[in-house]
Formats: structure tokens, C-alpha cells, sequence
């Protein structure tokens, strides 16, 4: 056999194979695994910002609303401010749910 | 496979279709573990390192302009995926050769011994040329979609395959001794 012919034979012996059902398959659950933590990446980055938001907004609510001298002023924003709270926690629940069902 | 199916398969891919990607997954793994098992040495870091170039790909996707094929495209990814974890490492050629030194201790058959010198002999070449060698030599990949691949001028590729082969030729000819 030529030296040729022997190198050829010995680097088919690296082959993949043809068809490799399992390489496939591990390929879409490393897939999978990536979307999932970019998904949970996004989703605690996202809860941080807001958290951080609503806690600055309360601060500053409580600093003006303290400055505030009738107390009937305060008492109809901040009961506003926890109506808007509510609804907005209703519907990111609701859509959260909704994700999960479809 | 048309370049016309691979077009809606890459399309159908983009859009998130799952099917259509692990069909593109499924034509060209062969080609790019291959390359990989070349280049490396190491079979499941070669598999890995497929395995992480194909994500890669699928997340990006839309950077895909259709320049050179998707073959071409993913085998560059992965190239690139194995060079830098062989960077990083600080892996030395005397540690692959002593990889291949290990395989050669169960060499048996005339064939075996000649992929273990050939083993020896590809951790020895330096790293371009060694990609080179696995691309045109190991999977048939044309002189200029290797030089697409890993970014080189085509007459270095060119070189560089005529060299490589020498020095494995070479190898395998001491092996006989």
C-alpha cells in the first residue's frame, strides 16, 4: 500500500459519523440550556431594575408626602400610587400565566 | 442537499424552528466533529467544541450573510471555539504528543499504528497548519474554503497543505522503521 493510500485510511479512521442522532440531540438541549439561563439572566436583571425603581419612587413619595401639610392629599396619592401598584402586578401575573399555558 | 433547502432551512432556523435547525445540525455535524477530532486530537473535546460551535451559530444567525456556506460558516466558528480553549489551556505540543504517545502503547494493527504515528505526527505540526491539514487533507474542504475558514491568504493555505502532507508522509514513513 502507498504511503498515500495509508494516510488517507488513517485519517478516515477520525471520521465523524455520518449520522448521529445523539450529537443532534445534545446539541438542541445545550441550546435549550443557553436560552434558559439568558431567560433567567434577563428575567432577575429586569426584577432588579424595577425593585430598585419602586423603592427609589416609595423614598421619594414618603420624603414629598411627609412636606405635605394636609393629609388628605397624601392619603389620595399614595391610595392612587397602591391602586396602579395592584393593577400592574395583576397583569404581569396575568401575562406570566398566560405564557406558561399557551 | 440543494443550496437552495439549506437557504429555507438557515431561514426556517432563524425564525426559531427548531426542526429546521437540527436538520442543519444533522448535514454538517459530520464535517465540522471531523475537522475538530483532526485538530484537537482529543475526541470528546473535539465533540464539545462542536457541539458549543453549532449553539454559537444558532444564536447567531442573523450575522449569517450567506457570503460563504453554512458548512464554511460553522467550521470557522468551530475553529475558533478550539483555538482559544487550546490558548487558554496553555496546552503545550508535548502534552498532545504525549497523548498520542499513550494511544501508541495499544497499537496493533498496521492501520492503527499508522493513526496513532499519524496522531503524533498532526500534534507536532504548528496550529494553522495542522487546521489547514485537517480541513483539505481530513475532510476534503477545498483550498479556498479552508482559507475562508480560518482567514488566511490562499497561497499560504496552499503551502501550508503541501507541507503538512510532506511532514505526515513523512511521519508515516519513519513509522515502518
Amino acid at each position: 500500500m502507498s504511503d498515500q493510500s495509508r494516510l488517507e485510511r488513517a485519517f478516515a479512521a477520525s471520521a465523524a459519523p455520518a449520522r448521529d442522532a445523539r450529537f443532534v440531540l445534545a446539541v438542541l438541549e445545550r441550546a435549550e440550556r443557553e436560552r434558559f439561563r439568558r431567560a433567567a439572566l434577563h428575567s432577575a436583571v429586569r426584577g432588579a431594575v424595577l425593585t430598585s425603581g419602586a423603592a427609589a419612587a416609595l423614598v421619594m413619595l414618603t420624603g414629598w408626602a411627609a412636606a405635605q401639610p394636609a393629609p388628605v392629599i397624601t392619603e389620595g396619592v399614595f391610595s392612587a400610587v397602591a391602586l396602579l401598584a395592584a393593577v400592574g402586578a395583576a397583569r404581569l401575573f396575568a401575562a406570566r400565566v398566560g405564557a406558561r399555558t399557551a | 442537499m440543494t443550496s437552495n433547502d439549506e437557504t429555507r432551512l438557515i431561514a426556517a432556523a432563524r425564525r426559531g424552528e427548531t426542526r429546521a435547525f437540527a436538520s442543519l445540525v444533522e448535514r454538517h455535524q459530520q464535517a465540522v466533529r471531523g475537522f475538530l477530532r483532526r485538530f484537537s486530537g482529543d475526541w470528546s473535546e473535539a465533540d464539545d467544541h462542536a457541539q458549543e460551535a453549532f449553539v454559537t451559530a444558532w444564536r447567531r444567525l442573523d450575522r449569517f450573510e450567506g457570503k460563504s456556506s453554512f458548512r464554511t460558516w460553522v467550521c470557522g466558528i468551530a475553529y475558533r471555539i478550539a483555538r482559544d480553549a487550546r490558548r487558554a489551556r496553555g496546552r503545550s505540543a508535548a502534552r498532545e504528543t504525549d497523548w498520542a504517545e499513550s494511544q501508541a502503547s495499544m497499537a496493533t494493527a498496521p492501520a492503527h499504528e499508522d493513526r496513532i504515528s499519524l496522531a503524533a505526527a498532526m500534534a507536532e505540526l504548528p496550529e494553522q497548519q495542522r487546521a489547514v491539514v485537517a480541513l483539505c487533507l481530513g475532510e476534503g474542504f477545498s483550498h479556498s474554503e479552508a482559507a475562508s475558514i480560518l482567514n488566511l491568504p490562499l497561497g499560504t493555505v496552499k503551502s501550508h497543505v503541501t507541507r503538512g502532507r510532506e511532514k505526515l508522509l513523512e511521519a508515516l514513513g519513519d513509522g515502518d522503521e
